[in-house]
């Protein structure tokens, strides 16, 4: 070991100039590649705000332009903050430019992965109608993150007919992919319910169907909070699945009526916990005849979430506070628990008390500080 | 017992040889698992979950036990975190300065009837405030006990699912909580946790709550700790978060499903390394329930915080880290070589046994032994000499390869800030380096005088850190 001690110190000195050499090259070009990025990020910004601020459209522009990401950027980000009138012209610079064309040309099957995600993500902040049919041959794109984009690009556009497609889609990526085309969807808006519905519709039929991706298209119709879509969530509610009944019923707080009443009624005695704290919460939202008793009923159930939810809806319901103060004067130590802490938040245990110490206080509110007062 | 010295010189230097290989092999590592998680990054648009109705909420929680120096930079801070959901729960631990009252002036609090769920049993909470102003802020006043207990407090305070525990003066990067939280999104049926990259603030240049210009501090025992970050930050945890052996989510910045640190009970308080027991236990838990998780790490989930600016403060910090790990390696023993426990009992704890727990000790005999051995001329001066200096560019090789990891964040690319960086690489083992293992010793033999906490004299971060 001592014989090759002379080598082995002359391979580790060597080994530490040579990485001391790659360190201090590598931040030094580190710096200048940042410094020229930011020089030409600036120079973009400055020319695209010039045209704008001219109402100007040049009649050419250098080719370079059309095919650099820092160009792409500046155009999206100045797209982003302008509206109106503004962002059509920064549509016509960018189509007069080129870039629509190069960005199309750089998201083909032939660039590299990490080329295609950039032009795709350009693509789609900067895409016009133009582009829509490019954008919905990404949807069949190798990488994921690229049709991740592409579906935002055709959301963006309102492409209603590629939602039965995009959902598709969505059986074959990662959560976290999903969960970005789900983003895209809700960003539609109501225009998308009608397609949603009728894929869900097709979808739950399916024996071979996505269980993970139907409770998703729930989710995204929850969010966009259209009242047609509530047929297809009540089938929903109505399925043997708990995870699609929870999806169900946490949308049904946004879009349900009337019509949701009963089934989520009937949810309040279903044997997943989850099911029981959403349709409370369904039920405090919507309101209607009946709802409150049986709401009421959910304060004795065993899961403190499902007791909250349901404390939390009967003082949104006509008389809930009145089934609240039952409760608390009531034997169940856990029903009087989560109503005490009800009645804290929502200020009839403060102004109960309050109206007993200016002498002013009603049997109820004498009762009520009392029942507090003993849990 | 020229034999006996040299034979343990030997020793010595073999663990050190053994030492660096195995934190070469994590750099490597880490290497392979950074350049994946750049290229997802990068394809991944983490950006997009910021606008995301489907982004899981996340609950801030912070203890402050004398904080007033920091305490409204940094919670201002982290209000300006961008994330579609979250909140902010402060658990004053019965602070004996201004904290609480710094706290209601800057941010409008007004006490309110707020019910706490007790799951983890902590000390009595006195009152809970929520702020006027539009920020999702609540402050549970409570009585002191501790750090752990205080994280308790704010965990049974918080009202959503993930929780993510750090520090009264850390500065939390803009970015740092969707980096993370993009991992539990990838993956939210075992992704049970995920650690930050915490790093040294002090000499930062600051803006509107926000690190607008990272720099490396001053100091020689600043700088020290910048490389130790770095080490640990970027060259090791990325290899343990990819084979699941995270021995630790760090106190600064980690997340945690709610469920989960209900189940295991919260922190424990008065244990001077909570977070390493706390990680320790959910490891534990989770694998004697047979359950598929994992803990993994974002290294782009960046948090800065203060490190020590002095050499007394750095030498209680040192001494209390020591004595949580000495606690730990002594409530972990069964974990040791358990093969049961999978990675975190045949590897991960094994390793932080031999070359954390150990490292010290075996140190310390080779700075009497060798010094003995030369007297005695049981080593050859030359061989001494040569293997000093191959120790010391051992060492620099580590921290090298760190740095050049740590690049991919393109921080202290100025010349200035990289020559101090070098200096340090080289001069850091002569001397800030055995003063640790001498407070490290200290802690496993110093008796009773170093079993206390001892006060973190805050400074504040907006003090250490140079105004823009």
């Amino acid at each position: 070991m001592l014989s090759s001690l002379p080598t082995l110190l002359g391979a580790t000195t060597a080994a530490t100039v040579a990485l001391t050499g790659v360190l201090v090259v590598t931040k030094l070009a580190h710096r200048e590649v940042q410094r020229w990025r930011g020089t030409r990020s600036a120079h973009y910004l400055a020319a695209i705000g010039e045209m704008l601020s001219r109402r100007m459209i040049p009649q050419s522009t250098p080719k370079a332009w059309a095919t650099d990401p820092l160009f792409w950027d500046a155009l999206a980000e100045y797209r982003l903050l302008v509206t109106g009138a503004d962002r059509e012209h920064i549509d016509r610079l960018a189509a007069q430019a080129g870039v629509h064309r190069a960005l199309v040309d750089r998201s083909r099957r032939r660039f590299p992965a990490s080329r295609r995600l950039r032009a795709a993500a350009r693509l789609a902040d900067l895409a016009t109608p133009l582009q829509r049919q490019h954008l919905r041959s990404l949807l069949a794109d190798r990488s994921p993150q690229v049709r991740t984009q592409a579906v935002r690009g055709l959301a963006r556009l309102r492409d209603i007919e590629s939602i039965p497609a995009i959902l598709d889609l969505a059986r074959r990526v990662s959560p976290w992919e999903a969960a970005r085309i789900a983003d895209a969807l809700v960003t539609i808006g109501l225009a998308a319910t009608g397609a949603i519905c009728d894929w869900l519709d097709r979808e739950m039929e399916r024996p071979d169907c996505s269980e993970e991706t139907v409770a998703l298209a729930g989710r995204i119709l929850g969010s966009i909070g259209d009242p047609e879509a509530e047929p297809t969530l009540l089938r929903m509610l109505r399925s043997p699945n708990p995870e699609w009944r929870v999806t169900a019923a946490s949308a049904l707080e946004r879009t349900g009526g009337p019509n949701a009443i009963e089934p989520l009624l009937e949810a309040i005695d279903d044997h997943s916990w989850q099911v029981r704290a959403r349709a409370a919460v369904a039920l405090g939202a919507i309101g209607g005849p009946g709802v409150t008793r049986a709401v009421a009923g959910l304060l004795y159930d065993p899961v403190w979430w499902v007791r909250q939810n349901a404390a939390s809806a009967l003082s949104e319901l006509p008389g809930g506070t009145d089934h609240l103060i039952a409760a608390l004067e009531g034997p169940d130590p856990y029903a009087a628990d989560t109503a005490l802490n009800q009645l804290t938040i929502s200020g009839v245990l403060a102004e109960a008390a309050e109206r007993v110490r200016a002498g002013v206080a009603s049997e109820k509110d004498r009762r009520l500080a009392a029942a507090a007062a003993s849990t | 017992m020229r034999h006996l010295l040299s034979s343990v010189s030997l020793v010595v230097w073999a663990y050190f040889v053994a030492m660096q290989l195995w934190l070469l092999a994590l750099a490597i590592g880490s290497a392979v698992v950074l350049r994946r998680q750049r290229r997802q990054q990068l394809f991944g648009r983490t950006e997009d979950m910021l606008t995301s109705h489907l982004a899981p909420p996340v609950s801030i929680v912070v203890p402050a036990y004398n904080e007033a120096a920091g305490i409204v930079e940094s919670i201002k801070s982290m209000s300006m975190v961008s994330y579609p959901r979250f909140e902010i729960v402060v658990a004053n631990d019965g602070s004996t300065d201004d904290t609480l009252q710094k706290l209601i002036e800057a941010f409008d609090l007004y006490p309110v009837p707020y019910p706490l769920r007790t799951n983890i049993r902590t000390e009595r909470v006195r009152q809970v405030y929520k702020s006027r102003q539009p920020i999702p802020l609540t402050v549970v006043d409570k009585e002191n006990g501790g750090r752990a207990d205080a994280l308790n407090a704010a965990i049974n305070a918080a009202r959503y699912p993930y929780v993510l525990a750090t520090d009264a003066d850390v500065i939390i990067d803009g970015a740092a909580l969707v980096h993370a939280m993009r991992l539990v999104s990838e993956d939210r049926k075992r992704v049970v946790g995920v650690g930050g990259n915490v790093r040294p603030i002090n000499g930062c240049r600051l803006a509107y709550g926000h690190v607008v210009d990272p720099r490396v501090p001053d100091r020689i025992i600043e700088r020290y700790q910048l490389l130790e970050y770095v080490r640990s930050f970027v060259a090791s945890r990325p290899a343990w978060s990819a084979i699941n052996g995270l021995p630790i989510l760090s106190g600064a910045f980690g997340i945690w499903r709610r469920d989960v640190v209900v189940a295991v009970g919260g922190y424990t308080p008065g244990h001077l390394g909570e977070d390493l027991d706390l990680t320790m236990r959910a490891h534990r838990y989770l694998r004697d329930a047979g359950q598929d998780y994992r803990l993994v790490y974002s290294p782009a989930a960046v948090v800065w915080t203060e490190v020590p600016p002095t050499r007394k403060i750095l030498r209680r910090q040192r001494i209390r880290w020591h004595r949580g790990l000495m606690t730990a390696v002594r409530d972990f023993r069964s974990t040791t070589f358990n093969p049961r426990h999978g990675t975190i009992g045949m590897v991960t704890w094994p390793s932080m046994v031999l070359f954390e727990y150990l490292a010290p000790i075996v140190e310390f005999c080779g700075w009497l032994a060798i010094p003995l051995a030369l007297l005695t001329g049981a080593v050859p001066w030359l061989t001494a000499a040569a293997f000093f200096v191959l120790a010391i560019l051992a060492g620099a090789i580590t921290s090298l390869v760190a740095l050049l990891l740590d690049e991919r964040f393109g921080y202290f690319n100025d010349p200035r800030e990289t020559l101090k960086l070098l200096t340090t690489v080289f001069v850091e083992n002569l001397g800030v380096r055995q003063l640790t293992v001498w407070w490290r010793i200290r802690a496993m033999f110093g008796g009773r005088s170093t079993h206390q906490w001892g006060d973190m004299e805050r400074r504040g971060v907006a003090r250490l850190a140079r105004s823009a």
